[in-house]
């Protein structure tokens, strides 16, 4: 942390569980900032932005913080919270691949060859979901209101009578990512609407 | 004339009746006692006249008495009844009296206290009307001013409430449709500060990019300086082997003529030999004619003759040779005038290369100050997103006080429109005019007010979807409408027959229906 600057806003994620149908660990990323001064190895967090969000990581107790001049993310524990103001401790460090941006929606309006999937996790390039059927190479995802995404399927593991695959985006005929933002500010809108009521 | 002067004068006379009459009584009661006297006079003298004898006196007297006791017994008798009537006369005075009074004073009293009680159950409408010119007649005009006063006063009220009223129907519609506003703002207030942060995030990810292209362009600059360094000694050998090529193939031209010298020479020898030998042959001859003497000299001409033929041989060898060393270098030429041809085509690509490479290290060099000024433009645009994020926590920190303010202002709005009801339900119990419209409009504006002080209490995207669903009008409709109350009313007001009167407000009450149908959903009534 040699590199933090007492004063300086800084970015960070929160990292959400979302209960999704299969037994494995899918965390929807919720971005903030907040403005950080540093004591030893305690860190106090405050003007979040958005403002609600010290509750969240209130409730979460641990938060990650970037520092882009180290291209490292650093983990916090939550120490207290006082109004509006988080005190955190370091916990450690780890240098993670940086890419674009997923998203945990566990949408089951779409389907394959008509039959329904569960689509768990989604970025600009690729897809992951569940079917209970076999599929290869090249696959059409559709959605009930006309979105299509083609896909190349890269992973597939089985488990019970389901599969769990990992697809890599060829093409779609809507904005991938507009459609990310967008599903992104309705899930952090609905987190903070529902968690912080006043 | 007034009570006071009547009472006063009833009494004065009651009072002088009374007096005279006892006056009288008194008077007759004097006689009396003077009878009485006079009768125990004539007693005396009768006595006198008894003891003297005198019997004409004493019958004179005796007369006299008896006419006197008449008179006394009369009087008396007049005393007495005098003394009975006055009782029976003051009463009939008192009677007359308190009928007077009763009539003057009772009966306007009670019509008064009717009038009041009618009064203080709102009826306004009522007069007192009594036209005297007593003191009760001056109260009850007072009285009558007074009320009307208070008509006057409480359909200033009315208006008043009606505007106040109007008004604030105006703020609470203001209120609901700010209240969405509000709403949306929150919304869009929060939707920034989500987008920043998923900015910062998409930024932070291009600058960790942008530092590896930093990285990259420094490393491919670094190896073009060392490959432009590489060619440029690159250059400097080929250039070097270039111009061996060039001196050695001048060389080697020389080295040709030499040889052409060399073939000229090796020819002039061939031919000398080939003379020698000729030369030998004769001499040869000339020896086998001299015979035994030429001997001699025939060994030295077969033994030149020997050398002349070596020689020739050893021209034509030297001659093959050269020949073929001629061939040789004549390849060698051809072979280095190919090899200079290349060298300099090579010096041409090494050349080039070099501009190539230059131009790779010109475009490295660029690609690394481009990303250098890529990694600054990217901090500057992180410093000024964190400016930007600073600003939406503060326009946060403002709505969210806002949205206080704005609730607390609602609370005290709600307030405000529940102490207007209530001033609007206590002037609507007054009766004040023969057709109350303004109570009607202040009912019209009280059943709106509270339908709406209701409204506000719902969430602003209930309030929403009543607006899309068409049961409550778009706020310049609605604000419209209110103004149009106004207009309506005065329509009304304005028609002179009562049955117009009530068609116009009953269409006024459709309206108002067909306006909010919300209020229809509601089921509430005016």
């Amino acid at each position: 942390m040699k590199y933090l600057k007492s004063g300086k806003r800084y970015s960070g994620y929160i990292n959400l569980p979302n209960n999704c149908h299969i037994d494995r660990d899918i965390y929807f990323q919720m971005f903030f900032s907040a403005i950080i001064t540093q004591q030893d190895q305690t860190i106090t967090l405050h003007t979040f932005n958005p403002l609600k969000t010290g509750k969240i990581i209130q409730k979460c107790g641990e938060f990650n913080l970037f520092f882009p001049e180290e291209i490292v993310t650093y983990r916090f524990k939550v120490i207290s919270y006082i109004q509006d103001t988080i005190k955190g401790t370091f916990v450690n460090s780890f240098k993670e691949k940086r890419r674009a941006f997923r998203l945990p929606i566990c949408d089951q309006g779409f389907s394959i060859n008509g039959k329904n999937i569960i689509l768990i996790n989604i970025s600009v390039s690729g897809v992951l979901f569940i079917s209970t059927q076999s599929l290869t190479n090249t696959i059409t995802i559709k959605h009930s209101d006309g979105k299509t995404i083609k896909a190349k399927i890269i992973e597939k593991t089985q488990k019970n009578k389901e599969f769990i695959y990992r697809a890599k985006i060829t093409d779609s005929n809507f904005n991938i990512s507009q459609f990310l933002s967008e599903k992104y500010l309705q899930m952090c809108k609905k987190i903070l609407t529902e968690n912080c009521k006043e | 004339m007034r009570i006071k002067t009547k009472l006063i004068l009833s009494v004065v006379v009651e009072v002088l009746i009374i007096f005279l009459m006892t006056e009288y009584v008194h008077h007759l009661i004097v006689d009396y006692q003077k009878l009485q006297n006079h009768l125990t006079d004539i007693e005396k003298e009768k006595q006198q006249a008894l003891k003297q004898g005198n019997i004409q006196i004493y019958t004179h007297m005796y007369l006299k008495q008896q006419e006197i006791k008449k008179k006394a017994e009369n009087t008396l008798e007049k005393a007495s009844f005098l003394v009975v009537i006055i009782p029976i006369f003051s009463l009939i005075i008192i009677g007359i009296g308190g009928y007077l009074t009763y009539r003057n004073i009772v009966i306007p009293i009670n019509k008064m206290i009717l009038t009041m009680r009618k009064i203080q159950e709102g009826d306004l409408t009522k007069q007192l009307n009594i036209n005297k010119n007593d003191e009760l007649g001056l109260l009850a005009k007072e009285f009558d001013s007074f009320v009307s006063w208070i008509k006057t006063v409480l359909l200033n009220l009315t208006k008043l409430t009606s505007n106040v009223s109007s008004h604030s129907i105006k703020t609470i519609v203001e209120l609901l449709y700010t209240k969405n506003k509000n709403s949306k703002i929150q919304d869009s207030s929060l939707e920034l500060s989500l987008s920043s942060e998923l900015l910062t995030h998409s930024i932070i990810n291009v600058s960790i990019e942008t530092g590896n292209i930093y990285k990259s362009a420094k490393d491919m600059n670094e190896e073009a300086e060392k490959g432009n360094q590489t060619i440029d000694s690159s250059i400097k050998s080929v250039q070097k082997l270039a111009d061996d090529v060039i001196q050695f193939q001048k060389e080697m031209d020389n080295f040709l003529e030499d040889s052409e010298k060399i073939k000229e020479v090796v020819g002039t020898i061939k031919s000398i030999a080939e003379q020698t030998n000729l030369l030998a042959i004769n001499a040869a001859i000339e020896a086998a004619r001299a015979g035994k003497y030429g001997k001699g000299f025939s060994v030295v001409a077969e033994e030149v003759s020997n050398l002349a033929e070596r020689t020739a041989q050893e021209v034509h060898q030297v001659k093959n040779i050269v020949d073929n060393l001629t061939k040789s270098i004549n390849n060698l030429a051809q072979s280095l005038q190919m090899q200079a041809k290349e060298a300099t085509n090579v010096k041409k690509d090494i050349n080039y290369s070099k501009e190539a490479f230059y131009k790779i290290k010109m475009m490295s060099q660029k690609l690394f100050e481009s990303s250098q000024t890529i990694n600054t433009l990217v901090n500057e645009q992180l410093g000024i997103l964190d400016i930007v994020k600073n600003n939406v926590v503060s326009i946060e920190q403002k709505i969210s006080e806002f949205g206080k303010i704005f609730s607390h202002l609602a609370e005290e709005i709600i307030i405000q429109r529940e102490a207007i009801d209530s001033v609007e339900e206590n002037i609507s119990q007054f009766k004040l005019e023969k057709n109350p419209l303004l109570i009607i409009k202040l009912k019209v504006f009280h059943w709106i007010g509270t339908t709406l002080s209701e409204l506000t209490y719902y969430p602003p995207k209930q309030i929403i979807d009543l607006i899309q669903e068409n049961h409550l009008p778009e706020k310049e409709k609605l604000l419209i409408y209110i103004k149009n109350i106004d207009t309506s009313l005065k329509k009304i007001t304005a028609q002179t027959e009562e049955t117009e009167k009530e068609q116009a407000f009953e269409e006024l009450i459709k309206d108002t229906k067909a306006v909010i149908k919300f209020f229809l959903q509601k089921e509430k009534g005016i």
